[in-house]
């Protein structure tokens, strides 16, 4: 397994944001996670779904859609880790 | 004749790729790459089309013998062809000039004509290269140009629906999993009908295992997100546990696709 981050991100509060990321090798075993970088201890930050299109024979894109259930915006780091 | 890099070649391939055709809905002006039975010339000539106007100067390679390609976009798993043709490029590979041919529907990328030509089937086929505005050719070497992409668009138009007709029916759309050897860790090839959502559940898993699923769609439809999936786990005695996978479509037209998992 190996892990990275793809991208940096900011939810405003209360809201949902979509990202996505193409050019994904298919044949790769892919999970996706979030992880805040503006400390709010208490309570959950953010939530996450992941939707897959195939992009073509060798190809995928991941849509990402990343919830802030909070009542302050919320910057994240999403990381992907390539399971093996 | 130019040559171009093989990372243009690759360039141009993914352009004339991105035209594919979702099977169920097949919307003009998409490729119908996934119904390889029959039409590479309006294919050909389609994709002639966009890379001239990307500022290409592909030719064509045609091939004429007894063609027997194995596909998994066909129920029968194999489509056979009296001739086929497909774009060419003149590849500056540094070491020479090579030409490649651009055929999505056999391969994910530029081959060389060796290679296209070793999958169909007949090693005694021949080959004849032409200029790119050759639209038909037969084996006795009649031609017919399509100056217009008129009869281009007619040829496209009738195998789009072709596909979109057999994936609407018994076999759904491609590809077809039985003519897939499954890979290491898809754990089952399942089939998901236009905006539905349908639940799986895989028991005697080891509940001391760490394991994580995913899937992946194997219908091609680029431009959209296609599938959804939420995991659920029942323990079902002290040692084993049952998954529940709920998979939702997302899009209005059916989906093939992998259910994964990987042991951490």
């Amino acid at each position: 397994m190996w892990t990275g981050m793809q991208w940096t991100g900011t939810v405003a509060a209360n809201s949902s944001h979509r990202w996505f990321t193409w050019g994904w090798p298919a044949a790769w075993h892919v999970v996706w996670y979030m992880m805040p970088t503006s400390p709010q201890p208490g309570a959950p930050e953010l939530g996450w779904e992941v939707a897959v299109e195939r992009a073509n024979g060798t190809q995928c894109t991941y849509w990402i859609t990343v919830k802030n259930p909070t009542p302050n915006a919320v910057t994240f780091e999403g990381r992907f880790a390539v399971l093996s | 004749m130019p040559t171009v890099t093989l990372q243009r070649a690759q360039q141009l391939f993914d352009l004339v790729n991105a035209k594919v055709c979702c099977p169920a809905s097949a919307p003009a002006p998409c490729i119908p790459f996934l119904y390889p039975d029959d039409g590479c010339w309006g294919r050909a000539s389609e994709m002639c089309r966009l890379m001239i106007a990307d500022g290409a100067q592909p030719r064509k390679v045609w091939i004429y013998g007894s063609l027997l390609v194995q596909t998994s976009n066909n129920p029968a798993c194999h489509v056979g062809w009296g001739w086929h043709v497909a774009p060419t490029l003149e590849v500056n590979t540094g070491a020479g000039t090579e030409t490649y041919v651009i055929d999505p529907s056999l391969f994910p990328g530029p081959v060389t004509k060796t290679m296209w030509k070793s999958v169909q089937g007949d090693p005694s086929a021949t080959l004849v290269d032409t200029d790119a505005d050759v639209f038909h050719r037969d084996i006795f070497g009649n031609v017919i140009f399509d100056p217009t992409y008129s009869q281009t668009q007619g040829v496209l138009t009738t195998f789009r629906n072709k596909l979109k007709l057999r994936s609407v029916g018994a076999d759904g759309p491609p590809p077809y999993f039985a003519c897939v050897t499954k890979p290491p860790g898809v754990q089952w090839f399942g089939s998901i009908a236009p905006n539905d959502t349908h639940r799986w559940f895989t028991w005697g898993w080891p509940a001391a295992w760490h394991v994580f699923w995913t899937i992946m769609p194997s219908t091609i439809c680029p431009g959209a997100p296609q599938l959804t999936w939420t995991v659920e786990v029942e323990r079902a005695n002290a040692t084993q546990c049952t998954y529940w996978i709920t998979v939702s479509n997302l899009t209005a037209d059916p989906v093939k696709f992998e259910g994964r998992y990987n042991i951490l």
